[in-house]
């Protein structure tokens, strides 16, 4: 596996009595979408403002690019776009202006790429037109084509889709993963939206309180949840039976129409095939049986009311 | 440095506002001081025999002292701007330092704040030469020389002078009123410590500007120095600022 592109290790960082970010330890690789989940306060802000330099952690490392972010910032950041909080620009200059003023910060190189960027944001109609006029959609479309002005390796965006209309969401959504998907490059996003999250990212940490309480890859936290079956059959009376008499089931209940939902223990190894066969062998017609795993809201709700309990 | 420094000279000049009433204010008082003294003299001439020459070419006081105002403003803007809006991180963002951006933004704001100044004092001048002031002594090089070294020295120093304040200050309408109150009022409380200390009169702001550009009996080596180090002062104490600041 590549190094990880962000690498964050036992960060901490207080405010007077404060502590806005506990211990965080989490790494981004290359290439994919990782999704920095949490609800509002939590701290993903502040962590990305210490991922860019823009704030020092009180205590911990954090590499960009195989760079410490403290002690060489300007080579951590030469290929990282970032928008924090919200996309921020000179109202009185047009959308091209903007993107030409930060170009020349950038480099010779990145003024050549403007035309380019505007056209892959969709804003190239209205690239003439005043920031002061554009919708908050346009805006954050401009922040990604700013922040893709270094050809960055990296993307670090802060709630990017805050504001935005449906159609605006799903355009967004679009434009991200063909960053991840077509370019290759890795992408931090942070949120508070758990669809969004979901729809998006590879990898996900959540985050609460300043801690982190479980990071991985998406498949892998909503498998890691509790796992239910939904069981249709000619008996389901005596299905609940049968299966309630199992030490690898942890609860069973029957709906009005008769489907029974059979929550397997969290560190039972049973198997949907085991469960078909002990009901075949007691002589049940079983007509359905699927599994059903949490969603990501149930997941996330869950592990931030246990943190939160803890 | 100077790709940077050219995008932000076009950024300042887009202020079209900000920018064409710092051109135009001045002008305008010109004109109007022109149509006046020409009215004037069209009515009654022997009364008002005198519009341009030397008499006309002494409002580039009035014209000075507009222009420092309007260079007050254009210093507190441009140096509070970044991060009263927002702009400063992602600025920063590119990999460009704090310190090169405070250096790169001096010359820069030098320019635009003595730039919009000129158009009066030209027009000021070719009224002086072309308006009729018979018997009275044209304007010379040498008077020309010497006023526009006190215009350019004006505005450009009460322009860095409030480009510091604002890097400190960080909130544009703060930063205006507090260069504006500094610049108007607040100088020339530094006048009342002669009371106290004749001696400190040569390194006060004023006294370093008017002796430099007007000549006088104290030492122009003391001028010459009061003249860096009163914007230096301020500078410096933005420059810390900017430096320490969290975008």
């Amino acid at each position: 596996m590549a190094d990880p592109i962000i690498r964050c290790e036992g960060v901490t960082r207080t405010f007077g009595n404060r502590t806005a970010l506990d211990n965080v330890t989490l790494t981004v690789e290359p290439g994919r979408c990782f999704g920095f989940l949490g609800p509002n306060g939590a701290g993903k802000t502040t962590l990305i403002r210490c991922l860019l330099g823009l704030a020092r952690p009180t205590s911990g490392s954090i590499t960009v690019r195989g760079f410490d972010i403290s002690r060489e910032p300007t080579a951590a950041l030469a290929r990282v776009g970032a928008i924090v909080e919200e996309p921020r620009f000179y109202g009185y200059l047009s959308g091209r202006q903007n993107l030409e003023l930060w170009a020349a910060y950038v480099g010779d190189d990145a003024i050549s790429r403007v035309p380019t960027l505007l056209s892959r944001v969709g804003l190239d109609a209205r690239a003439g037109d005043k920031v002061s006029a554009y919708s908050l959609g346009m805006r954050q479309r401009l922040g990604v084509a700013r922040a893709l002005l270094s050809d960055p390796e990296v993307l670090v965006l802060d709630e990017p889709t805050n504001g935005l209309d449906p159609d605006g969401v799903a355009e967004f959504r679009v434009l991200i993963r063909s960053l991840v998907e077509q370019d290759g490059r890795a992408v931090f996003i942070s949120s508070h939206l758990l669809d969004e999250i979901e729809k998006i990212c590879d990898d996900l940490a959540i985050v609460n309180q300043g801690r982190v309480i479980t990071s991985g890859t998406l498949a892998d936290l909503i498998a890691a949840g509790g796992r239910e079956l939904r069981v249709e059959c000619d008996d389901p009376a005596r299905a609940e039976a049968l299966l309630r008499g199992l030490p690898t089931v942890s609860a069973v209940t029957v709906s009005a129409n008769g489907t029974l939902s059979v929550q397997l223990a969290p560190d039972s190894t049973e198997t949907r095939a085991g469960v078909n066969r002990k009901l075949i062998e007691a002589g049940l017609a079983v007509s359905r049986l699927e599994p059903r795993e949490d969603s990501l809201e149930e997941r996330y709700l869950s592990l931030v009311h246990e943190a939160g309990q803890a | 440095m100077i790709a940077v420094a050219r995008a932000d000279l076009r950024r300042m000049l887009a202020r079209r506002g900000l920018v064409l009433a710092s051109v135009l204010v001045p002008v305008a008082i010109v004109l109007v001081l022109a149509a006046v003294l020409m009215f004037l003299h069209t009515r009654n001439a022997v009364e008002h025999p005198i519009v341009g020459g030397s008499s006309f070419f002494s409002f580039v006081s009035i014209i000075g002292i507009i222009s420092v105002v309007f260079g007050t403003v254009i210093g507190a803007i441009f140096g509070a701007e970044d991060v009263a809006s927002g702009t400063l991180r992602y600025i920063l963002l590119t990999g460009f330092s704090r310190l090169r951006l405070f250096l790169t933004r001096i010359p820069v704001l030098a320019i635009v704040a003595i730039a919009v100044a000129l158009p009066a004092f030209v027009l000021l001048l070719i009224g002086a030469l072309i308006l009729p002031h018979a018997g009275e002594p044209s304007v010379t090089a040498s008077e020309v020389g010497r006023l526009l070294l006190s215009l350019v020295l004006n505005v450009g120093i009460y322009a860095l002078i409030a480009y510091g304040i604002g890097v400190a200050i960080r909130s544009t309408g703060g930063a205006i009123a507090v260069a504006l109150g500094l610049n108007l009022i607040g100088i020339s409380l530094f006048n009342l410590i002669t009371l106290a200390v004749p001696g400190v009169k040569p390194w006060l702001l004023d006294s370093a500007l008017t002796r430099v550009s007007d000549g006088g009996d104290t030492s122009i080596a003391i001028a010459i120095v009061a003249l860096i180090v009163w914007p230096s002062v301020f500078l410096a104490i933005g420059l810390v600022r900017a430096l320490r600041t969290e975008a």
